[in-house]
């Protein structure tokens, strides 16, 4: 899941952005309202986090303003406020969610996971193909009896994947979509992934599933069913 | 002194001084308007008299007159015999009586006139007798006689007309007395009326001069005492102001308060449990890093639950405001906090079981702080019941009163300690808080928010045998 992060305290962005990562979710962590407006004009999130106290734009605003553009993605709240008022205010300005500081990780990620299922996107916290399952709740892979955790690098690849099947996705597609924003991959990063994941997918016994499109990109492509 | 007299004057209430301003200018003019009116009354009177007395004269005059025409009348018919004479003498017997009756009217309220009256009464009623008695003689003789040249011996005339000169001085004489006595009156009444005139002078002159003073002195101190209210309202204004500044600064501190608070523990947790998740990843073993984390995890989670508790109290330190309560369904409030306390006491193997009634039972209360004070008794009664023991929530109601009973089968509390628990950050047992998480705190707040309901909380406690803490809030009709 592509989230975006509004927080203006780097201590706190920083491992909040690592935990969600851990889970699989893509994070653009990001420290104020103005490019958190760019941002979302430039990509699509599956998710938002905003904090209340920002610099200039409060985040109770840029929800109010996503809000009155249309922007229906879901929306957590991330704050220290803590009164019954503020959790009223916060959550008539067009947040699905909200929880006070300090939160309990577990807590934020099972709150991330409930707001995901509340996605009209939502088709289920497991991806198929043939017998191949990706459940998204605990980034497992389970193929014909046999499953395993997959790294949560490995796992975003795969989702991604998975979810755009016999395409063929470039290089600058698959980076876009995996790297957090701000964050530059060094120029082998993607053949270094799928190289892994061709790995981990071959301890499973799946083979050749992704096929280089040379001078292109990848084809995620399972073999036709017999 | 008179200094004094003012500091003493300023302790008054405001309404009395405001009553006493209006008072000096009212009692002034009514005491005036008073007096006016009693002199003038008098002066009236005095008036009446002297018109009395002019009239009296003028009816003794009349009276006169008409006594001398009898006379005369007679006098001349006993002299000429002839009839014409008599008019006079006929017209003022029917004048005298009249006149009498007037002057009897006009002494009326004066009895040493009366008197005097009675006696003139007398003597013109003998001396008209006497003059008739004359008269009819006269006509006797003349009828008897026949003869108008055979005149009366003129010499034995004058005797019978001396006979009754007598009389009519005497008459003269007691009606000049009587007017005298009128004169007398008069004059009294006029010095009296003089005296009046002073009198009235004077006190205009008094009333006049009382009235400014008043006047003067009711203005001074209804300066005064605006002053006083006016100084009195800006200081009021000012400590409203400072009231108002302290409030705002209250309200900003507990939010910048709890930002500042917050955000360091946010910080410090969300790095530990990172780093718990990264060794999870590790493959070798680090489990004295793991114990570590976990500490730092734990204690965070606790300082965050004080951190809560104490901008709890500082937000709800003064009493709750009138618009935040609400008609609330005790019954409902309970029922709704049930199933999530018999989860929590499940998992420390506890059975709590809850005792409601089906009828609703209403309090006025703001819902979400009476269920933290509920809340806060159910924790404790978990924290210090330990396994296989029982919490009851029980709920009454009688004399116009709610009950709102939590009782448990935990470890109890010493008697010495009883009256020490709703202190803040009191501490039982050393050792027994800190195995248990808990900083003192949950039942002060309990018992702040009960008691700004208008309720009161109590506790009872059997070492080894379980504690029983009790609402009570008032019952809404």
């Amino acid at each position: 899941m592509r989230i975006l992060l509004v927080e203006d305290d780097p201590e706190q962005l920083e491992p909040l952005q690592m935990a969600l990562a851990r889970s699989g979710h893509i994070v653009d962590g990001v420290a104020d309202g103005a490019t958190a407006r760019w941002l979302m004009e430039e990509k699509e999130y599956d998710l938002l986090i905003l904090d209340w106290m920002l610099p200039e734009e409060s985040g109770i605003e840029l929800c109010q303003s996503f809000r009155a553009a249309g922007v229906a993605t879901p929306t957590l709240m991330l704050t220290a406020k803590d009164t019954i008022d503020d959790k009223v205010t916060g959550l008539d300005a067009g947040a699905d969610d909200y929880l006070v500081k300090p939160v309990d990780l577990t807590e934020l990620l099972a709150r991330v996971r409930a707001l995901r299922r509340r996605s009209p996107l939502w088709t289920g916290d497991c991806l198929k193909l043939l017998d191949l399952y990706l459940h998204l709740d605990t980034m497992c892979i389970e193929w014909r009896k046999k499953s395993f955790k997959l790294s949560s690098k490995d796992f975003q690849l795969l989702e991604y994947m998975m979810r755009h099947p016999q395409k063929i996705l470039t290089h600058a597609q698959i980076e876009q979509a995996l790297w957090s924003w701000g964050s530059e991959p060094e120029s082998n990063a993607v053949v270094a992934r799928i190289r892994r994941l061709r790995q981990s997918l071959r301890e499973l016994g799946i083979e050749n599933w992704i096929k280089t499109v040379y001078g292109v990109g990848y084809c995620f492509e399972p073999p036709k069913s017999p | 002194m008179p200094k004094m007299q003012f500091d003493k004057w300023k302790v008054l209430p405001v309404r009395l001084r405001g009553g006493i301003i209006i008072a000096i200018p009212v009692i002034c003019l009514f005491t005036s308007l008073g007096s006016f009116a009693w002199l003038k009354a008098s002066l009236e009177e005095d008036e009446t008299v002297v018109q009395q007395t002019k009239m009296v004269k003028l009816e003794t005059k009349r009276l006169l007159t008409a006594l001398v025409d009898t006379e005369t009348g007679v006098r001349g018919y006993g002299l000429t015999h002839r009839e014409e004479f008599l008019a006079p003498f006929n017209s003022s017997r029917t004048v005298i009586p009249e006149s009498l009756k007037q002057l009897e009217k006009l002494v009326q309220d004066y009895p040493q006139q009366k008197q005097i009256l009675k006696e003139i009464r007398t003597k013109v009623d003998q001396h008209l007798k006497i003059l008739q008695q004359k008269l009819n003689l006269q006509q006797e003789l003349k009828r008897i006689q026949g003869q108008e040249e055979r005149m009366v011996n003129t010499a034995l005339l004058y005797d019978w007309l001396e006979e009754g000169k007598e009389q009519m001085n005497a008459t003269r004489v007691a009606i000049d007395k009587f007017t005298q006595k009128q004169e007398e009156i008069l004059e009294v009444r006029q010095q009296h009326h003089l005296l009046y005139r002073q009198i009235t002078w004077i006190v205009l002159c008094v009333s006049a001069t009382t009235g400014s003073l008043g006047a003067i002195l009711a203005i001074i101190l209804f300066l005064q005492l605006e002053r006083e209210l006016t100084a009195r309202e800006t200081s009021l204004q000012n400590t409203n102001q400072e009231l108002e500044l302290a409030y705002s600064q209250l309200d900003r501190f507990t939010a910048n308060a709890s930002h500042e608070l917050r955000a360091p523990l946010a910080a410090v947790l969300s790095n530990a449990q990172v780093g718990l998740m990264e060794l999870e990843d590790a493959t070798v073993d680090k489990s004295f890093l793991h114990q570590r984390l976990d500490k730092i995890v734990n204690l965070t989670k606790s300082m965050s639950t004080l951190v809560g508790d104490l901008l709890f109290l500082a937000r709800n330190e003064s009493l709750l405001s009138i618009e935040s309560l609400e008609v609330v369904n005790v019954v409902d409030l309970l029922r709704s906090l049930v199933p999530e306390w018999k989860t929590q006491a499940r998992s420390q193997h506890i059975t709590l079981t809850a005792h409601l009634m089906a009828e609703p039972v209403l309090v006025k209360a703001d819902p979400n702080l009476l269920r933290q004070a509920i809340a806060n008794l159910l924790s404790n009664a978990c924290r210090y019941t330990p396994a296989n023991g029982n919490i009851i929530l029980r709920l009454n109601c009688e004399n116009q009163q709610v009950e709102i009973q939590v009782e448990d089968t935990g470890i109890g509390i010493a008697p010495e300690s009883l009256s020490h628990i709703f202190e803040r950050f009191y501490r039982v047992n050393q050792t027994r808080t800190k195995a248990t998480g808990s900083f003192g705190l949950g039942l002060n707040i309990a018992q702040q928010i009960v008691q700004a309901h208008g309720g009161k909380i109590t506790a009872t406690s059997k070492v080894g045998e379980g504690s029983t803490f009790r609402i009570w809030l008032p019952l809404e009709k």
